[in-house]
């Protein structure tokens, strides 16, 4: 059953919110043993909302447009239910005190939070592995990652059906652990979902995605989270764009852009043969696909990496002890106090990031990094905008490889960051991006495809990705 | 003082000016003081993690007119950027502030007597949260933190070192509150951190360019301490010049209890604060309407109104600085020349005999009641030769909040004026008469006297004749006598 066909049979009364909500639970609580990824999980607080709307339809009262189905938001987002732990050991225990504009949008349409997902530390990671609990698993093959870093609500979506997930996504992080896990993930324009209450990575390059089984799925949760909201200043005002569900099926007749050159020197061939087969597949189905030039692929990385690490370096600043920390008492300074809760309350990774970070804005080299990658930044924006004066789409691989083993890329830094190669870039444009599952590779590990599309313009790629979708059940991948 | 004529002193301010917004910089807390405190917090004011700022229309529109009124070059384009450090009292690990490109730049402030000085920059930022260190906790080892002050917007203003002197420096902040409380942007009060003001002092000998050093001098509460601070640290560097000692770039802490500035920095490396545009604010992009809208809304500006007041009154300089001071006196001004019209004799009265009543011209002016017609009655009265100078007096010392006007008071009192002359001749004849003594020595040469004679006149009359023709009518009759 697709999720968005839940508030309408709750409304028929053909399904009881409690009865379905229960049973999701026990589903998840199983996944969950094998799996791992859950931080926590609100299995009353989910009950008592089912029983609300329950009680709603009883009374003949309307419910929301997305009442009763399932959500595990990952654990950067800010709720006032349970804590926000971001996967780290300084905010271990950390109440939010208010709710994520996200949050507060799925509360009024009835969806129901069931709890909250695992993460790298910060969402700095491609694995998982950074998070200060625990490992999550591949639900495809334990013995490897779930990507990251939004891996436990990638995990999540793949073991349990009928749910939809949020993650964060910066550099690839909602997209990644999708393409890992085989599930539809979709990383909107920055700036269409309000950031407000997402805990900051990158102020620049965040934003909050969505993962689900199905393209129809995402969209259908995509248009009812895509709201204005002032308080995040880096929204566009007012938001344009035509809603995507009811339009999935409008178009046919998609212009697509592929940059081969970018991904035949660097992919698993697996992956090529998949993301080949169904270009072949679109090209006899009548679709016009033509190759664009690769634009700057050997700055995407150091792009990314240049603005995150320095954006992260401030970001995390507010995490000086002094309202979040370990209570660290013994100490005699200021300075000793920051230095311990940091040095004792932030992962390995975390510390490597606002290490390059501090660097990166220290005086004297402002213009040497930070600004230069901005440069680059506007003007790959700039030709990435008139790509889509031409097409619909860019069609691309979304990651290099399929999932990797535990322990594989966790002590090499550099090999974890070139997870993020196809996927970066449309985080430093802007550009929303969508991963479809696109068969399976080697030791039967899913392949994922990424389509990129024009700002403000995720109906395209939604459209597209749902044609493909069908037609990759014709192929024999 | 002979030394001191061959070195020179410059002298920059660097000043915060709390803005009077409804609400702080970032967000939709109440902008507020003396509340209780952490009252007036947020996520956003908090440093919460997932909060994000967004800027407060009314702040910037506030520091445009600011930059208007001091002929800065605004703009069109300019943005936030995070300062980075840590501190307790500063949520976020970063301030927003403004400083690669502030909101303004260039302006000048026109000081009497030709001397101008010039501002490098104007730009926007918030404050900090307070710390508080209440005794009792200091001694096991605990300090508060007030998060009602954190995200304030501030104005901050940096001017270059244009100043030579305290009372130069005293004058300008003078006259910059006197801007601030026009435009009605910041209330100015020193003495409670509404206005700050860091000094930054250099001395050098008469030949040389300014010193590539400078002291800063901090905690400087009252224009008082500003001016003793100033002629301590001038003071300070001259003796140590003389002593051909070497100086370098210090923060110091003005002590009031002392009299005296503390080192609280020296050789203060260049901090490195990472400084880097704020991602989660868009660039501040103006429009030329914009700013022209925001123009039409000032209110006349001092220095102008004063000039007006002038030329369109024939007022002296002296007379137009003091009903200019603040907005509220020259508006109770011209409201009361609406009534009456003779304004030389308005701002006579309001100088002189209200202010005197006022006891002190504070931002509470008019807050015993007395409203423009009370003055332009006395005004009338007093033209129209009704009353005299001495009445006027009265009319203040009676004054009782809507009770009677100037007029009905005079009318019930009965102290109109004696126009009648025989009248008033009989009363000097009598004074005359009554004082042998005094007439003897004022023939005999002591003219001082009059004013004796005059006195009593006016005693017997209640205030009631007219000064002149008393003193007129006076020297007729001695000098008949004589």
């Amino acid at each position: 059953m697709d999720v968005y066909k839940i508030p309408l049979l709750l409304k028929n009364k053909k399904l009881s919110a409690q009865k379905f909500i229960s049973d999701k639970l026990e589903q998840i609580k199983r996944a969950d043993n094998r799996y791992h990824f859950t931080l926590s999980l609100f299995a009353e607080y989910a009950l008592k909302k089912a029983k609300a709307i329950d009680n709603k339809i009883a009374r003949g009262e309307e419910v929301g447009r997305l009442a009763g189905i399932p959500f595990g938001i990952k654990d950067n987002i800010a709720m006032k239910i349970g804590k926000t732990t971001c996967g780290s050991k300084i905010l271990q225990d950390y109440k939010s005190p208010y709710a994520a504009k996200v949050i507060e949008d799925i509360e009024k349409e009835d969806g129901i939070i069931i709890g909250k997902t695992n993460m790298d530390e910060f969402a700095m990671g491609s694995s998982t592995e950074y998070s200060y609990f625990h490992k999550t698993l591949n639900p495809w093959d334990t013995s490897r990652v779930p990507g990251g870093s939004s891996g436990g609500s990638a995990a999540m979506v793949s073991a349990v059906d009928e749910c939809i997930s949020l993650g964060s996504d910066t550099g690839g992080s909602v997209r990644q652990p999708a393409a890992f896990c085989g599930v539809v993930g979709l990383k909107p324009t920055y700036g269409s979902i309000s950031r407000y209450g997402l805990i900051a990575f990158s102020s620049s390059l965040d934003q909050i995605g969505i993962m689900g089984r199905k393209i129809k799925e995402v969209a259908y949760i995509f248009d009812y989270l895509k709201k204005e909201d002032k308080r995040d200043a880096s929204m566009a005002h007012p938001l344009s764009g035509p809603d995507t569900f009811e339009k999935l099926e409008c178009r046919d007749n998609f212009k697509i852009a592929v940059p081969y050159k970018i991904f035949e020197n660097k992919t698993e061939p697996a992956i090529i043969k998949s993301t080949n087969k169904i270009i072949e597949k679109l090209k006899t189905k009548g679709y016009k696909v033509e190759e664009v030039p690769v634009l700057y692929d050997q700055y995407y990385i150091p792009i990314y990496y240049t603005i995150a690490s320095a954006e992260v370096s401030s970001n995390l600043s507010r995490f000086d002890g002094v309202k979040f920390g370990l209570n660290e008492k013994s100490v005699d300074s200021f300075r000793e106090m920051f230095v311990k809760n940091r040095s004792e309350g932030f992962g390995q990774e975390v510390k490597r990031r606002i290490m390059i970070g501090t660097f990166i804005l220290s005086a004297g080299y402002e213009d040497k990094f930070y600004q230069k990658a901005q440069k680059l930044q506007r003007d790959l924006s700039r030709r990435v905008d008139e790509i889509f004066t031409s097409y619909d789409a860019i069609l691309l691989p979304t990651t290099p490889t399929t999932a990797f083993k535990f322990g594989e890329k966790s002590g090499k830094p550099l090999d974890m960051y070139h997870s993020d190669f196809f996927t970066s870039f449309a985080n430093i444009t802007g550009n929303p991006a969508i991963t479809i599952p696109a068969g399976n590779g080697e030791n039967n590990l899913p392949i994922g495809l990424q389509l990129v599309g024009d700002k403000f313009r995720e109906d395209k790629i939604f459209g597209l990705a749902y044609r493909i979708e069908k037609l990759i059940k014709e192929i024999n991948l | 003082m002979k030394t001191k004529n061959r070195y020179t002193t410059y002298i920059g301010l660097e000043l915060h000016a709390q803005l009077l917004t409804k609400s702080k910089m970032f967000c939709g807390c109440k902008n507020s003081f003396g509340e209780k405190p952490n009252s007036q917090t947020c996520p956003v004011c908090l440093g919460l993690p997932g909060s994000l700022p967004v800027v407060n229309r009314e702040a910037l529109n506030q520091a445009i007119k600011f930059g208007l009124a001091t002929d800065s070059n605004i703009n069109m384009n300019s943005w936030f950027d995070r300062k980075n450090y840590f501190y307790p009292d500063l949520p976020k690990g970063y301030q927003i502030t403004q400083f690669a490109k502030p909101l303004a730049q260039g302006g000048v402030i026109e000081l009497s007597g030709n001397n101008k000085v010039h501002l490098q920059e104007i730009h926007l930022e918030e404050d900090s949260a307070r710390s508080v260190h209440y005794e009792d906790y200091v001694k096991e080892g605990y300090s508060y933190l007030d998060f009602n002050r954190s995200g304030i917007p501030l104005l901050e203003i940096v001017t270059e070192p244009d100043l030579c002197n305290s009372s130069e420096v005293v004058n300008f902040l003078k006259h910059i509150i006197k801007i601030m409380q026009y435009l009605k942007i910041c209330n100015g009060k020193l003495q409670d951190g509404s206005l700050r003001c860091d000094l930054n002092i250099s001395v050098g000998k008469n030949s040389d360019s300014v010193p590539d050093w400078k002291v800063e001098v901090k905690n400087l509460n009252s224009l008082k301490a500003i001016k003793k601070a100033v002629k301590f640290e001038e003071k300070r560097l001259i003796e140590m010049l003389e002593k051909g000692m070497y100086l370098e770039q210090q923060t110091r802490k003005w002590d009031e209890k002392k009299g005296v500035t503390e080192l609280l920095r020296s050789k203060e490396k260049d901090y490195d604060y990472r400084y880097f545009p704020d991602p989660d604010l868009p660039q501040i992009n103006l429009e030329e309407t914009y700013i022209k809208e925001i123009e039409d809304l000032m209110p006349e500006l001092p220095a102008k109104k004063q000039k007006r007041f002038m030329e369109e009154y024939g007022l002296d300089t002296d007379s137009a600085e003091l009903l200019t001071r603040n907005q509220k006196i020259a508006d109770f001004f011209e409201e009361s020349l609406k009534f009456y019209n003779n304004p030389d004799l308005t701002a006579r009265i309001i100088i002189g005999d209200f202010f005197a009543f006022m006891n002190e011209v504070s931002e509470d002016f008019c807050k015993k009641g007395i409203k423009p017609v009370f003055i332009a009655e006395i005004v009338e009265m007093l033209d129209k030769n009704m009353i005299s100078n001495k009445i006027v007096k009265k009319i203040f010392s009676h004054f009782q909040e809507k009770i009677l006007s100037p007029k009905e008071m005079v009318k019930n009192n009965n102290w109109n004026i004696i126009n009648d002359n025989s009248q008033i001749k009989k009363i000097i004849e009598n004074t005359i008469i009554n004082n042998p003594e005094e007439v003897k020595r004022y023939q005999a040469g002591n003219q001082n006297l009059m004013n004796f004679f005059i006195g009593k006149v006016m005693q017997k009359t209640q205030g009631r004749a007219k000064g002149e023709k008393v003193k007129r009518i006076l020297k007729e009759l001695l000098k008949e006598m004589n």
